[in-house]
């Protein structure tokens, strides 16, 4: 099978998608934390600005109870449960999310984004609504988030992050917590394969079992070993 | 002297020199960059396989430069951690055929004298092998029966000469699409070829029978049915008692003397910390791209351009598969239930493809090389699809229209493809060079890839995409998509050493060992001049077993 077309098409998305619009580069994104930069946006409202450091990164518990009732709302109206459709709830899709910015491997820059685009998002609701994202009625979380993908970048870039995490709590094995039951795969009708992994094989695992340890190369010259 | 051989790389072009090399009775060490999983490790996890960084180095880490562009429109370089186009292929034990999907094709003898067969063609570096497909055949052979390689012979227009009357295996189980495709291809005055597989449907040589999962490209096998370089060569050389396999050694350099001879391989262990071990005889298996960067970085007395390239050709005619693709849309609205059940079956392989185009007499063209076209189901993973169906024309989906789609996607169709492949003119804008600025987590500079291909590789493409979409047509597909692309596909990649008897335009001897080195060897596919118009990894193999016997020989022998 040629990687060129499938494969390459999964593995850019999966680099890319938090920062592709962005005006700089990806490791530039990453590592220069500290510098103020406007990303993009059709209202003085919804300017994003990266001022703080990977340093002051929230911790692991993550989300705080706004934040949480926000991102929640966002992810229902993304995926709502339908009489044949399961909904992020459904498919735990706020649970997965903690799980996978929890991840070491998890990128500073995209965990900080991820932060920023709900902070823009409760301002653009405030300004346009004067109420919170998750207060909102349904065509106006509409009205919102379609112009927030329609119209700026950094909207298009934020909503298709949660909805890449989104459609992997739908269809990734169940044992990384979302996809209870495999009801994803139900709804679906697809066939997943076999073995599958149990709780000590989980990807997360297999990359610690891989690792390098973090000892430094040593600074002298190695033509004199 | 530690070892009789060292061994650099594990997989295809590594694996059979150190087996064949251990049992000969030497010794051997065999130094891999990544970890060592096995079968115990490999489950059908999505996110393991391909949606996170497990088998391959993260590429903060470890990341190639790519120049992609033209002569006319200049190159532009762009390192991979911020384009996100990985290439690397598979680091660990046995390297990247733990995951490849094991279409196994031969070559042809006439892909071995592409220059003689066709003529020149303007802007391309077409050479003829200093081997013929007779030296090349008892090898291919032994592929068959030492590594596993499953299928079944018929008489096709393009059947290459064979020393052995049929496969050792009998084909893997197949899905009711291979006679759907055989019926409509013959109506069209076809000929359908059963494609050999490097995976063994049933258990042999201390392996399991495949499991028929479905989930097989991409992924590393759980039974060990995949004729990966680690089941079927290494986890033998070790049971020799005379092969050691040092996972997380990643080596920076090999060093060599006033003499040229190349005295040592040095390398960091998985603590980070520089070792070192000597050896009679180095073999250089890392995959094409990372052999000339190891090369160029191994400067020495003698070589101080890099080793081996003291005419400069180390990196030059890297070679690529060219070709395009195309997908059938078969809805199972649109069919009767019994077929739509049958087509719903998941786990049973293809196994088809068509060479009658593998020669061409094309009125515009002449009589040139075309290709192979491979049939098979779209990769099953559910999330990168789902990923791609969010994006429409119209802008993100989401909420109910995002789900209707997803449904029609994944509930009312199977997606049936074809893969050309034809060969990528070796050129001069396709080469390996190390980065001046970039380098690794260990300070040594990544090396830059320019990737350019010649317009010719478009039009041989462009024929065979067009012939597999009257297949898919003629199959009943309700829509056929198709793309043609000059962008290489990273897992299909040699040349970059190529072998020759000319030093001033080759870097290896038709042995396979270094012009300007007399201990030095190369057997993963930096070998290959010119690349076929199958997949690489049957000749890669051969060819590693082919060079075992001359390293066997030149040690002594077989000992006791």
């Amino acid at each position: 099978m040629k990687r060129f077309l499938d494969d390459i098409e999964d593995r850019q998305e999966r680099r890319t998608d938090s920062c592709i619009a962005l005006p700089l580069s990806r490791r530039e994104f990453v590592f220069r934390g500290s510098s103020a930069l406007v990303l993009s946006s059709a209202s003085p409202g919804l300017l994003l600005a990266l001022d703080d450091g990977p340093d002051n990164a929230p911790a692991a518990a993550l989300f705080s109870a706004k934040q949480t009732r926000n991102l929640a709302a966002v992810q229902t109206h993304l995926f709502p449960a339908t009489a044949d459709a399961p909904g992020a709830d459904d498919i735990n899709a706020l649970a997965y999310l903690r799980f996978v910015m929890n991840q070491p491997d998890f990128e500073t820059g995209t965990r900080d984004f991820v932060f920023r685009g709900l902070q823009s998002l409760h301002e653009a609701g405030m300004e346009r609504f004067e109420r919170e994202f998750h207060r909102l009625d349904f065509s106006q979380k509409e009205s919102l988030l379609r112009y927030l993908a329609d119209r700026t970048r950094w909207g298009r870039n934020w909503l298709s992050l949660l909805l890449k995490y989104i459609l992997e709590a739908l269809l990734t094995d169940p044992v990384y917590g979302g996809n209870p039951d495999g009801v994803g795969w139900k709804w679906l009708e697809h066939q997943a394969g076999f073995p599958r992994p149990p709780a000590d094989k989980v990807y997360t695992r297999l990359r610690a079992q891989a690792a390098r340890t973090n000892r430094p190369t040593p600074s002298r010259s190695l033509d004199g070993l | 002297m530690d070892y009789d051989v060292c061994v650099i790389g594990s997989g295809a072009g590594g694996g059979p020199v150190a087996w064949s090399l251990a049992q000969a009775g030497y010794r051997v060490v065999v130094l891999e960059k990544g970890p060592w999983f096995t079968e115990a490790d490999f489950y059908k996890d999505e996110l393991a396989c391909c949606r996170r960084t497990v088998y391959t180095p993260d590429l903060e880490d470890e990341f190639h430069v790519i120049e992609d562009g033209s002569a006319e429109k200049g190159w532009k370089a762009k390192p991979t951690y911020d384009s996100g186009r990985d290439f690397w292929n598979g680091n660990c034990v046995g390297g990247s055929t733990n995951f490849m999907s094991g279409f196994f094709h031969r070559l042809k003898p006439e892909d071995f004298r592409l220059l003689s067969e066709f003529g020149p063609i303007a802007g391309a570096n077409i050479s003829d092998w200093p081997i013929a497909y007779e030296d090349l055949e008892p090898y291919y052979s032994k592929v068959e029966q030492e590594v596993g390689v499953s299928g079944r012979v018929i008489d096709h227009p393009n059947q290459e000469p064979r020393s052995t009357a049929d496969f050792p295996f009998p084909p893997t189980a197949e899905h009711a699409i291979s006679g759907w495709v055989d019926q409509t291809c013959r109506e069209l005055g076809l000929h359908p070829i059963p494609v050999p597989r490097a995976i063994l449907p049933r258990a042999a040589m201390g392996r399991q029978a495949c499991q028929y999962s479905g989930y097989c490209g991409s992924y590393g096998c759980s039974s060990g049915a995949k004729s990966s370089s680690r089941a079927a060569l290494l986890d033998r050389a070790r049971a020799t008692g005379r092969c050691d396999i040092r996972a997380h050694a990643q080596v920076y350099r090999l060093e060599s003397d006033r003499h040229g001879r190349v005295v040592a391989a040095r390398y960091f262990d998985r603590d980070n910390q520089p070792q070192s071990v000597d050896a009679r005889i180095f073999i250089v298996a890392c995959q094409a791209i990372e052999t000339a960067r190891l090369l160029l970085l191994s400067t020495g007395p003698r070589h101080p351009r890099g080793l081996a390239n003291s005419r400069g050709q180390v990196g030059r005619n890297l070679v690529f598969s060219a070709g395009g693709a195309g997908t059938g849309h078969f809805l199972y609205g649109n069919m009767d239930k019994n077929k739509a059940a049958a087509l719903k079956t998941v786990g049973p392989f293809v196994n088809r493809a068509l060479q009658d185009w593998y020669f061409i007499d094309d009125p515009e063209l002449g009589r040139i090389k075309g290709g192979t076209i491979e049939f098979l189901f779209r990769h099953p993973n559910p999330t990168g699809q789902a990923n791609r169906v969010k994006n429409s024309s119209d802008g993100l989906l989401w909420g109910t229209p995002l789900q209707d789609k997803l449904k029609a996607h994944f509930s009312g169709a199977r997606y049936f493809r074809f893969e050309s492949f034809c060969d990528w003119l070796p050129n001069d804008d396709c080469f390996v060079s190390l980065d001046p600025e970039l380098k690794d987590r260990w300070n040594m500079p990544a090396a830059r890839v320019r990737v350019g291909y010649h317009e010719h590789d478009l039009k041989v493409g462009r024929l065979l995409t067009d012939k597999g979409r009257e297949v898919l047509k003629a199959m009943g597909a309700d829509k056929v998509t198709w793309g043609l692309s000059g962008s290489p596909p990273a897992n299909l990649v040699a040349g970059g050493c190529r072998f020759g008897d000319d030093p001033e335009t080759s870097v290896l001897n038709a042995d396979c060992q270094a012009h300007d080195a007399d201990n030095l060897y190369v057997t993963d596919g930096s070998f290959m001049p010119t690349g076929g118009s199958v997949p690489y990894t049957w000749t890669i193999y051969a060819n590693s077993f082919r060079v075992a016997d001359i390293i066997t020989e030149r040690l002594g022998g077989k000992r006791g």
